[in-house]
Order: C-alpha cells, then structure tokens, then sequence
C-alpha cells in the first residue's frame, strides 16, 4: 500500500473530511465505502456495550440516524469513529436511562495493567480475572478499531495467525523491508493509542464530567 | 503451559489475549447496510427540502403538440408527487394549545419536520406526548422525532413531569436531557443555556456538535438539579451558577401556560388550583397555618377559569375564597383575611 493509500485509508483526518463530503453530496459509492468501514465497527462498539445482545442491531440503526442527521455539523475535530462511537455510547446510555438500568461503570484498561502484561510471562491468562479479561479484550479490540486498517490488519496477521513477514507483505504489496517497518509503526501506534485509552478511562470514571475552564459563580 | 516465544512483545501479548475482533453476523450486517442506506437518502431528501419539480423548457423548437403532451405529462406527474406528498405524512406528536400570535392555530397538530416560530411579543405552548412544551418569543424549534427537539434559537420550557422516556432538547452546542423534569433551556447569541426548575436534566456538548476555530473540543456532559442552571458557550465554557426557579428569567413561561388543567374549572378544589399556580410560577406553596390548609382543600371554585394566567387565577380565587396572598422570596404565603 502506498503512501498516498495510507493516507487515504478511513481513519486518516483528511481521507475521513473527504469521505463525509462524499456522503453529504450523495455518492452511493461513498456509502458503500462508509458502510464497509464503520459498520461493523460500529457493531463492535455496540456489542461490548450494549446491556443485551438483542439490542445491538437497533442502537446501531439509532446510531447511524442520529449521525446522518448531524454530518453537517462533523469538522474532523476528531477522527469519525470516534465521532460515531460518541453519539453511539449516547445512544446507549440513553436506553438504559430508559429501561431504570444503572449507567454503566466501566473499570477500563489502566497503565498498570499494561506494565503488567508487559511483564507477564505465558501463564498470563490465568492471573487475569473474567472481569480483566473482557475489559481488556473490548479494550483491544477498540484500539484496533480506531488504527488504520492496514496497521490493524498487518497487527493481527503476525499475531493472531503467526503469518511471516514475508507474507504480510505479499498482502500489503510492500517489500519485506517496508512490511517489517509498517509492523513497528503499527506497534508504536497501538501502545500510544491504548496508553492514550487507559488515561481517558481513568478521567471518564466520574459520573459527571466537568468541561475544561467550568467554574461556579452567580446567575447571569 | 504454552511455550514462550522469543520474539513476543507486549502489544503482541494484548492482541493475543484478546483474540480476534468479533465480525458481526452476515445477515444483521447486511440488514445494517440496507437500513443505514435509506437513512443516508431520508437525511439528504430532508435536507435538500421539499421543492417541487423544477421544469425546464428545452432550447431548441419543439413541434407545439409534442409540447401539450409534455405539459400533459408533467402536469400528471406533479399531480402524482403532490398526492404522494399529501398521503405519506409524518406522524402527530403533540398539538398547539397556546398561540398568542395566531389563534387559529391552536389545535393545529404538530408532527416530526415541523418548524415552529414564533414572532417577537408573542409564546406559543403545545402538548407533546405527556410533556407540555412552551416557546418564548423570537424562538425556532423544529420537531424532529418524539424524543427530540431542535432549538435553533430562543428559549423553550419543558414540562416532562408527567413522561415516560426522556426528552432532549438540541442546539448547535449540545443537548440537554431531562430526567423527569421541569427546565427550560435557551439559545441566544451563541450561547446555549439551561436552568431546571425541577428534577434533573443531563447537559451534553454533543459530539460534532463542538465550537469552531481555535476552541478547544467539548465533549463532556454535566448533570444540573433543581435550583440550578449551567451555560455554555460556543468556544466551550461552561459555567454554572444558582437558579431560584422563579425570577425573572421564568416570567415569560407564565404568560403561555395553557390554563388550569381541567376540561371545566368550575367544582375544583382551592387547593388544586393553588397547587397550579405554584406549579406554574415556580412558587413554594405554604399556609399560614394547618387550618387554613384543611380549609383551602374544602373549598370549591365557582365558575371559570378559563383564559386566565396563572397569576390572575390566583388573584381571582383567593379574592372569592376572601383570603390574602403574597409572595416571599419564592414562597406563596396564604393567609387568612387582615
């Protein structure tokens, strides 16, 4: 993949502007490009979240009415997943408001859990507990989300399926050399992004979220 | 016990102990991908508007009876797209029950896609679901799903007390969520505001929703109770700050209240009707003392109270029921007569 794909990839802030003027203009081959990135994303999203699994389908279909709605008002400030994600935990938080259930609380993926594995050797699985090991496992799996694809892709390639360098490259049409150098960016890219996860997890666990600047004072 | 391999790293592990990120189900992906499309082609249509048909004669000379068919034609198809049009309507969610500035609209239905606006002097209150919903003057709102409205500029009041599910209101900034609530909230020279008389209302600067140039992005959301109220301005400051529920920031909610709830006034209690008044002017009740409390919920109302405001019925009731009134720092002091 060149450089001028990668920078076009779904996730880059220009490719992202340029995706949602297509929309707004009416390319159905902008939708389709759309639907093939974010939709299941976004499922994913849903189905870590959502309180029962029977529901995910409609708060993705809730999800991407509300978002039609507002593209206009999108400016690239953030990347669109996270933008869609925003409006999709909304969508979430508003159903369990309504449904008496308690908003989520979620113990998210700190830093030290992260020193942690990175310590750990291959009994690493058994000193996690079930509730770890799901947060750790949505926790990932968003972090992946929200890297370019061909940074994910070429991730789970070498890991999940062991595949050789070689052959990673092979897919991404890159020599072995620029195969091995995308991996290490790949790498560095997923730490700061869920070291970056772990920090805001850490700010968000307050019920209430104070915006930058809020201060008490008299009524105007 | 897995053997270790050395070129393992820490992110290596992550993604190992997380396993593979979960496809959804081919079908209910397929079924998001049809639905997400026509959303996609509603929101354009929306906002394209509702312009009919737009017919251009070509340039060259045409014979006139292919032009007779032409217009033949097109004249059926408009027929056609307006029948359509006037066949395919959206949902009534609410109706007007107050229209200071044109009262042939009262009873008017409201539906999703209306704009509602209303001139400088007058208000305009409607019932929405079980919510009772009230423009100030120089207010936009558009209606846009029964959970769910617009302002666009100027400030409304939302009664929710009485209903199930939430109610959101919309600017450019952000939203705000009532939680079983009476609030109103404003949008004023880029400024959105909230105050919340009763209950609790969640006020979010929604995603995409932030403020241009150099600000920085807002997102968050803050949670304002009863006797207090929050603004936000468009370069993301927030500030909060007490609100009494009464003042003078509310008056303007008086003057569109719907009457006293009942089909005929005539036979209701004193009390009901006083507890309407507090209700209405965001007033604490109290009785001087427990007899006259006893009393006021014995007493029945003669007579009409129709088209009156809130402060007038009280003047009128305690009048006839020869009891006096003031107000106190919030609170609606009955008493007996001097």
């Amino acid at each position: 993949m060149d450089a001028r794909a990668q920078r076009d990839a779904p996730g880059s802030g220009t490719a992202d502007l340029r995706l949602v003027e297509r929309l707004l203009a009416g390319e159905e081959s902008a939708y389709d490009a759309f639907a093939e990135s974010f939709i299941p994303k976004l499922y994913r999203f849903a189905q870590s979240r959502a309180s029962r699994s029977d529901e995910v389908e409609d708060i993705v279909q809730s999800t991407l009415a509300v978002a039609f709605e507002k593209l206009p008002g999108f400016r690239g400030d953030s990347s669109l997943l996270t933008w869609l994600c925003g409006i999709c935990r909304f969508e979430i938080s508003n159903r369990r408001r309504r449904a008496g259930r308690s908003p989520e609380v979620s113990m998210g993926v700190d830093s030290e859990l992260l020193d942690l594995i990175e310590r750990l050797h291959d009994d690493a699985e058994t000193t996690l507990d079930d509730l770890q090991r799901r947060e750790l496992r949505r926790s990932v799996h968003d972090v992946l989300d929200h890297l370019p694809e061909h940074y994910a892709r070429a991730l789970e390639w070498k890991y999940l399926h062991s595949l050789p360098v070689a052959e990673i490259a092979g897919r991404l049409e890159l020599g072995d050399k620029a195969a091995e150098s995308l991996l290490t960016r790949a790498r560095g890219a997923f730490r700061d992004a869920f070291r970056e996860l772990a920090d805001s997890t850490r700010a968000d666990s307050s019920r209430v979220v104070s915006f930058p600047g809020a201060e008490s004072g008299a009524a105007p | 016990m897995t053997e270790r391999r050395p070129d393992r790293d820490a992110v290596g592990r992550l993604i190992e102990l997380a396993g593979p990120r979960p496809r959804p189900n081919a079908e209910e992906l397929d079924r998001l991908k049809t639905a997400g499309r026509d959303l996609w082609r509603a929101s354009l249509e929306s906002r394209r508007g509702q312009s009919p048909p737009r017919i251009d004669r070509p340039p060259r000379r045409t014979p006139a009876r292919r032009w007779l068919a032409l217009a033949a034609i097109l004249v059926a198809a408009a027929g056609l797209v307006f029948l359509l049009r006037s066949t395919v309507r959206a949902p009534v969610l609410g109706e007007i029950v107050v229209d200071t500035g044109d009262t042939e609209r009262v009873g008017a239905p409201v539906r999703t896609g209306n704009v509602l606006e209303v001139g400088a002097g007058d208000v305009v209150a409607l019932s929405f679901g079980d919510a009772q919903v009230r423009l100030d003057a120089d207010t936009t709102l558009r209606v846009e799903a029964a959970d769910r409205l617009r302002l666009e500029r100027g400030a409304v009041f939302v009664d929710a007390d009485r209903r199930d599910g939430a109610l959101a209101v919309v600017t450019e900034l952000g939203r705000a969520v009532d939680v079983g609530t009476r609030f109103q909230v404003g949008y004023r020279a880029g400024e959105m505001s909230v105050r919340v008389r009763a209950g609790l209302v969640r006020l979010e600067a929604s995603p995409g929703e932030s403020a241009d140039g150099d600000a920085t992005e807002v997102v968050g959301a803050v949670e304002i109770g009863a006797g207090r109220g929050a603004s936000l301005s468009a370069v993301g400051n927030l500030t909060t700050f007490v609100d009494d529920g009464w003042g003078e920031a509310w008056r303007w909610i008086e003057t569109a209240s719907p009457g006293f709830p009942l089909a005929s006034a005539s036979g209701a209690g004193l009390d009901a009707v006083l507890r309407w008044v507090a209700t209405e002017t965001g007033w604490r009740l109290r009785y001087a003392d427990p007899d006259l409390a006893s009393r006021a919920a014995s007493i029945r109302v003669g007579g009409s109270l129709e088209g009156l405001s809130p402060r007038d019925a009280l003047a009128a009731v305690t009048a006839a029921a020869e009891l006096e009134w003031r107000v106190d720092d919030g609170v609606l002091w009955i008493e007996p007569p001097k």
